[in-house]
């Protein structure tokens, strides 16, 4: 029972370098974006890189970056009806969140963000990237549809 | 009960133990005999990026289909919640209709 207690670095006497970086228990987090269509998918790439940045320097360490595309909104958000989705996995303490969030709020490109607390984070894809995507409506013809499996 | 003359409006009910609820449109109530899809072994990861998975569990409307009808226990069906709602914020899931 002593490791996953020493994991979680609550104890004055942990000694692992990472862990007790400003007595803040570290942990993964997945942290999702959605970036305004009008900006080009290069702009888009820079974006996550920049916020990858803002993890490192804030006492977290990046997991994974994930770019779903450019993915049709279910519903419009700020008159938009699609978006640039990335996803963002990291291992971190509160600091690092909060100054991501920090950013993410005062961006203008990004119309929403959401993040999660998550036990255990791996750097294979996540659901998004594996799962064959769903058929957008109006993208193949209807007599193709026989054919799909 | 005491035996008037007069006609007593009032009738007794027995007390059932036995499941009584209304049926909705010819579908029992209750789903009888099903466990939970997600505590089997080998069961799908409850994950909010799954819209697929999801998207089973709610109406042709959006709404979030009550436990009563699917069988999901109600530990799952909290964390199914939660992730259909996480999904909505995300634009993953539309609030009002199953796409």
């Amino acid at each position: 029972m002593a490791e996953p207690l020493a994991k979680l670095g609550c104890f004055a006497s942990d000694t692992t370098q990472e862990k007790t970086k400003g007595n803040l228990k570290m942990a993964f987090y997945e942290n999702v974006m959605i970036i305004r269509p009008d900006v080009t998918p290069a702009q888009a790439e820079a974006i996550a890189k920049k916020f990858a940045e803002v993890v490192e320097a804030n006492e977290g360490k990046m997991i994974k970056t994930e770019n779903w595309k450019l993915r049709t909104l279910a519903y419009r958000i700020k008159k938009h009806k699609k978006g640039h989705y990335i996803m963002l996995g990291f291992e971190g303490n509160g600091n690092t969140v909060n100054e991501v969030e920090r950013q993410q709020r005062y961006s203008d490109d990004i119309l929403r963000f959401l993040s999660i607390q998550v036990e255990e984070l791996t750097a294979e894809p996540s659901i998004m990237m594996t799962q064959k995507p769903v058929r957008e409506r109006g993208s193949r013809p209807m007599a193709n549809r026989a054919s799909e499996a | 009960m005491t035996t008037e003359n007069k006609v007593v409006e009032t009738t007794t009910e027995t007390v059932t133990t036995e499941k009584v609820a209304p049926r909705l449109y010819g579908r029992p109530y209750f789903q009888r005999s099903k466990s939970c899809p997600f505590s089997k072994p080998n069961a799908p990861k409850i994950d909010y990026k799954d819209t697929k998975l999801l998207s089973r569990y709610i109406s042709e409307y959006g709404k979030i289909i009550p436990r009563h009808i699917t069988g999901v226990s109600a530990k799952k069906q909290r964390e199914l919640a939660n992730a259909i709602k996480r999904a909505r914020h995300l634009a993953l899931l539309s609030p009002t209709s199953r796409v």
